[in-house]
């Protein structure tokens, strides 16, 4: 999977480089609009992660050279403005989705996993996790070919830890993941937790193994054994 | 608005945006130490610490930079649209909170709903008002709802009244460091800035606030 990172602040970028390589992608790097043109008129990309705020121009700019060039290539924005025109304005130009800085990593590797599934996996919808299948259009979920009735919340619980597995995600990342960022620390840890041990449940009673571990109160894991 | 004023608020819009990239940067930073193999368990609290000091900032952060926008009259373009389907819209947010706290939800609708304003803000303060009423109520305790072209009317069952002046900013009678206490001071804001009439009563353990556009 080769993604591009345009991102001009050297930190952030270093923090995203190496989540996503750690997570098995291959990732190039761009610091500036120009950059980003360059490397996207030589190489084919499966996803570009797109900083608007770039020190020669607008990264929306890019975005009509990237489409002209090969359609499947999806398009997240990274923002420092929440307003709803700005987002509407760079999905009407062609992005697949927006994310507004300051964004948790994980939720960027899942947004990017998600688009990257969906342009590539012509036809289907399935996710697989050893026992565990997640029909990603029906939001049907089967273990050992038993169908299992999840709520909406559990259902985007499951997928979250699936996209981010083998790392740990704080309570604070799923509870934004889920309702947004208007929660209260205290409020969301316990619904959280109550989605997390609801999951658990369901899961185990259609008999798949206890992959979804707790760290001591902070968050979960979802870990291949 | 005096144009000093008008310079400060501007300053403080730009200084909160410029806060944006060092606050993605730390909360990455810990993010990425959290997944180091072999943490002890108090390493993890202490990154766990970091990563809610760091949602803290990065609320108050937000805060400020909707509050300045406010002031410097952002928000201008209207729309017309239908206040009962924003009320809705913004209950859902809420579904899961209000299944755990079971509480009983019930709105009221008016002959017309329709109104003309800022879809951004109005948002923020219909979601407000819910947070509110749905934060600070207790266990099996009820939401009530009422709102048409002229007035949101929301009310809840509430243990006590808050002290003080409740719009204020930066006052929460919930002494959970955690808990800003940022939206009704928001809410009342965006009422001086529309210039909409907000009222606040609290009787028999009922606590309501009605505005009126």
């Amino acid at each position: 999977m080769k993604i591009l990172i345009v991102e001009d602040d050297r930190e952030l970028l270093k923090s995203i480089l190496l989540y996503f390589n750690e997570n098995g992608y291959n990732c190039e790097a761009a610091k500036s609009l120009s950059e980003a043109k360059e490397k996207v008129s030589a190489h084919d990309y499966e996803c570009l992660v797109l900083d608007l705020g770039l020190p020669d121009g607008d990264g929306l700019e890019l975005i009509p050279f990237v489409n002209r060039k090969k359609s499947e290539t999806g398009i997240i924005i990274l923002s420092a403005n929440s307003n709803l025109d700005d987002k509407v304005a760079s999905l009407d130009l062609g992005a697949d989705d927006y994310l507004t800085k300051p964004f948790h990593l994980s939720e960027l590797n899942s947004r990017v996993k998600s688009i990257i599934r969906r342009k590539n996996q012509k036809g289907s919808n399935l996710v697989e996790f050893n026992e565990i299948v997640i029909n990603t259009d029906s939001k049907d979920v089967s273990v050992s070919g038993q169908v299992i009735h999840l709520t909406k919340r559990e259902f985007e619980l499951l997928l979250y830890l699936f996209y981010n597995r083998n790392r740990v995600l704080t309570k604070s990342s799923i509870s934004e993941h889920l309702w947004g960022d208007f929660m209260d620390a205290t409020d969301s840890a316990d619904s959280v937790y109550s989605h997390v041990k609801n999951l658990k449940k369901k899961l185990s009673n259609a008999g798949a193994k206890d992959y979804i571990k707790s760290l001591y109160g902070i968050g979960y894991i979802l870990k291949d054994e | 608005m005096s144009e000093k004023k008008n310079q400060t608020t501007e300053y403080i819009q730009d200084l909160s945006h410029e806060l944006l990239t060092p606050l993605a940067i730390i909360r990455s930073k810990a993010e990425l130490l959290l997944q180091s193999p072999n943490l002890k368990e108090d390493d993890l609290n202490n990154i766990d610490a970091i990563l809610k000091t760091v949602q803290r900032m990065i609320k108050l952060n937000q805060s400020l930079i909707l509050l300045s926008k406010l002031d410097n009259k952002v928000f201008v373009d209207t729309t017309s649209f239908d206040v009962a389907n924003l009320v809705t819209d913004s209950l859902e947010k809420f579904e899961d909170l209000i299944r755990m706290k079971n509480l009983t939800v019930r709105i009221d609708k008016g002959a017309d709903q329709l109104i003309v304003a800022n879809l951004n803000v109005m948002e923020i303060l219909i979601s407000n008002l819910i947070k509110n009423a749905v934060f600070h109520n207790h266990s099996s305790g009820h939401v009530k709802i009422y709102c048409d072209q002229s007035k949101f009317k929301i009310s809840n069952s509430s243990q006590s009244v808050p002290d003080g002046d409740l719009f204020a900013r930066f006052n929460s009678s919930n002494s959970d460091a955690n808990s800003l206490g940022l939206g009704l001071s928001i809410v009342k804001k965006i009422c001086e800035v529309m210039q909409y009439r907000i009222e606040q009563h609290f009787e028999n353990g009922v606590f309501s606030i009605q505005v009126s556009f």
